[in-house]
């Protein structure tokens, strides 16, 4: 025999789409964790040699310079993109649509500046991904940076183009769409920490 | 968002061939969670199947001589990593995943699974993956292969079988903490949902590892293969997912059934169900832990027992912590769960049967992985290892043939006969003794001699056919069995309440749930004793 339940009361809110992006966000962390722990346990198994302050890990080759500034400043470019999306975020809660599209609109071009910043360094490195096995981590790591910010960059693509469209009340949208560029700023933070300023 | 049901029964399909048409394309783009569940169940169990017969396959090349050899070194190892990808990725997980697929919506009172389309992707991602995995294996890639190209094909094939078990455990997980009825909360949601939620979270923290390690190897392969050691070290970087502790990470959601099952056959409100949900939670935090210190192991030197006291004590704590506390949260799963046996009024299932002998198995496989690690007993790089896998693997699938027996009367409408069910959980029992205990004692012996080796492939041929049976029960039993009834155990949870097969929005209004047995709520007896 089928029971006939009691019929409960409306559901609450289920912030579906924010909760989805926290577990994904949780993946992405534990990947770009496991992938900089692998960095930094190469990194000290790498043979010593004679620096100018005294013995240093021979494992960023010789010849090869980091251009710090533009790694310097994507770090900075990723901290107002963050800003930008939870003004978004800001916005959206008090149904202020121009405000909201302008917010979305100041991240993408903030992440395709970091975007820019990424593909200057890869041109500005003297290293092949053949070379030895600092090029081919480098271009692993990194490039793993810059697929997570082409989706970062997709979905602000789209939640705008959503936002536009008239979907105002997906407010949670626009909060995970934040808590994606938090991510990114925080996994572009250690990744410019361990790769470009402890090398 | 409006969903538009294309169901076969939908499309105009004049034709035989049209229907025929019609109704595949409804499957591959289906989004009913419980169609989805079944396409993992049914490929669970076909992976499994291959790999018990792979495992025989490599049991018959153990017993060559100096005379003959069916496979070179090479080819050998292949099979190995064939078996225990098939094993560990391919069936356990599936196939466990398929069952809280199609069941935990129904067990919350959702009418979906979130995310639903996502985890359709997932299962044909973890399709294709298998797929790639098999070719390149048979093609010369994999660890130790001989062919560039398809090592890296091995290499993409494991990062789309992670992608896709991410996928799945990922709905499942948003599922649990987002489409429960009003007033289930955390602490109400049943066994096998809650088992879900931790086994979904672990895979979903572990398996992306997987797919960073791949990415470094993949751009290493594809290069210089300068940093990684190319195909002969690829066991020593990826050789983590398919070895203990992360098999228990699969087997999570097996431990979540078999506590469901066990607790629905003995018909009563359980007294300690919050020891359930600690028992499950343990295991998925300690088995995670433990996937992350690989390197403790426990070293007993001196000669006396207070010798190196220090020493000693610094071995034993991590090694516990690491080692022991998994063991330790299956056996409180399992201790908690037969305490429903006692206190209720049981009936003893085939599902029943199935569940308790293949936790029993996980238990068997979790504490030889723990025994494993004191390196004073010499038994890592020996067949214990292996016999370890097979019982936690083994053990897994035993539950999810019960979760089969269990909840296919609710997907299909229809039940199995009982005799057969027991016979065949006792022949999996049997099967899984033989394949893997043979490999303990092998694992002690110095030189241990091919009857053991015999005896384990043995018990994978058992195995394979226990398999088959049980796919030809449920194939008849499913299509023209005995009606079930909407709730064939008197259980006293949601699923229970709705028709079987359930419709495709599962319930017409969204239900109000007062405790952790509601349909014990609606009944006369209120599942007292």
């Amino acid at each position: 025999m089928t029971y006939a339940l009691p019929a409960g009361p409306q559901p609450a809110p289920k912030r579906q789409v924010l909760i989805a992006t926290a577990v994904a966000v949780g993946a992405g962390t534990t990947m770009f964790a496991g992938m900089l722990a692998l960095w930094l346990r190469f990194r000290a198994a790498a043979p010593v040699r004679e620096g100018r302050g005294g013995l240093i890990a021979d494992w960023l080759p010789r010849d090869v310079v980091i251009p710090e500034v533009p790694t310097n400043v994507m770090l900075a470019t990723m901290g107002i993109a963050c800003v930008m999306a939870q003004w978004a975020v800001y916005a959206a809660k008090r149904f202020d649509r121009s405000h909201t599209v302008l917010a979305l609109a100041t991240t993408a071009v903030m992440g395709v500046a970091a975007l820019n910043g990424q593909i200057f360094t890869f041109t500005q490195m003297d290293i092949g991904v053949s070379d030895n096995a600092y090029g081919a981590m480098f271009y692993a790591i990194t490039g793993t940076f810059t697929a997570l910010l082409i989706a970062g960059l997709v979905m602000s693509a789209a939640s705008m183009v959503r936002y536009l469209g008239g979907r105002t009340a997906e407010r949670d949208l626009i909060a995970s769409h934040a808590l994606v560029w938090y991510f990114l700023a925080a996994a572009y933070a250690a990744l410019w920490f361990v790769v470009y300023v402890q090398k | 968002m409006t969903t538009i049901d294309t169901s076969a029964a939908a499309v105009d399909a004049g034709s035989g061939v049209g229907r025929l048409l019609a109704g595949i394309a409804a499957w591959i783009t289906t989004s009913d969670h419980k169609r989805l569940g079944r396409l993992l169940i049914g490929a669970g169990l076909i992976v499994a199947l291959a790999s018990a017969i792979v495992a025989v396959l490599l049991g018959i090349e153990r017993l060559d001589t100096a005379d003959y050899s069916l496979l070179t070194a090479a080819s050998e190892a292949r099979l190995v990593t064939a078996m225990q990808v098939g094993l560990g990725l391919g069936a356990v997980a599936p196939l466990l995943l398929g069952v809280a697929v199609a069941v935990v919506p129904l067990q919350l009172g959702s009418r979906s699974l979130a995310m639903v389309r996502a985890a359709a992707l997932g299962f044909w991602m973890w399709l294709a993956g298998l797929g790639m995995v098999i070719w390149a294996l048979a093609s010369g890639g994999g660890p130790g292969g001989t062919t560039a190209n398809m090592t890296d094909l091995y290499l993409a094939a494991l990062g789309l079988i992670a992608i896709g078990l991410i996928l799945v455990a990922g709905s499942l997980v948003v599922t649990v903490l987002t489409n429960r009825a009003p007033g289930m909360t955390l602490e109400r949601v049943p066994s096998l949902a809650w088992g879900a939620l931790v086994g979904g979270l672990a895979t979903v923290v572990s398996m992306p590892v997987l797919l960073g390690n791949v990415v470094y190897l993949f751009v290493d392969s594809r290069n210089a293969s300068v940093a990684f050691g190319g195909a002969d070290a690829l066991d020593s970087w990826t050789g983590w997912v398919i070895s203990q502790p992360q098999t228990l990470v699969y087997a999570l959601i097996a431990l979540g059934a078999a506590a469901d099952i066990i607790v629905t056959v003995s018909h009563g409100r359980h007294p300690l169900r919050a020891g359930l949900t600690v028992g499950l939670g343990l295991v998925g935090v300690a088995a995670l832990a433990g996937v992350t210190q690989l390197s403790h192991r426990l070293s007993w030197t001196g000669d006396g027992f207070f010798d190196n006291a220090g020493d000693k004590i610094a071995d034993l704590l991590p090694y516990l912590l690491f080692n022991g506390l998994p063991t330790l949260g299956v056996v409180v799963v399992l201790g908690v769960a037969l305490l429903g046996l006692k206190t209720g009024r049981p009936k003893p299932t085939g599902a029943l049967t199935f569940s308790v002998l293949g936790v029993g198995m996980i238990l068997t496989g979790a504490a030889g992985n723990m025994l494993q690690r004191i390196t004073n007993v010499e038994l890592e790089g020996t067949s214990f290892g292996e016999g370890a896998y097979v019982y936690v693997a083994y053990g897994a699938i035993i539950v999810g043939l019960g979760s089969v027996a269990h909840w296919g009367p609710k997907l299909w409408g229809r039940r199995l006969p009982e005799v057969a069910l027991h016979l065949l959980a006792l022949g999996a029992f049997g099967a899984t003794v033989v394949s893997s205990l043979p490999l303990y004692i092998a694992g002690f012996l110095d030189t241990p001699g091919t009857f053991w080796f015999v005896l384990s492939m043995l018990g994978h041929a058992l195995m394979a056919l226990v398999l088959l049976a049980f796919m030809a029960l449920a194939l008849g039993g499913f299509t023209r069995g005995p009606a079930a009834g909407d709730d064939p155990w008197d259980g006293q949870t949601l699923e229970w309440a709705v028709s079987s097969p359930p419709p495709v929005e599962n319930f017409p209004v969204i239900p109000q749930v007062l405790s952790a047995e509601p349909l014990f709520d609606m009944k006369p007896t209120g599942g007292e004793a």
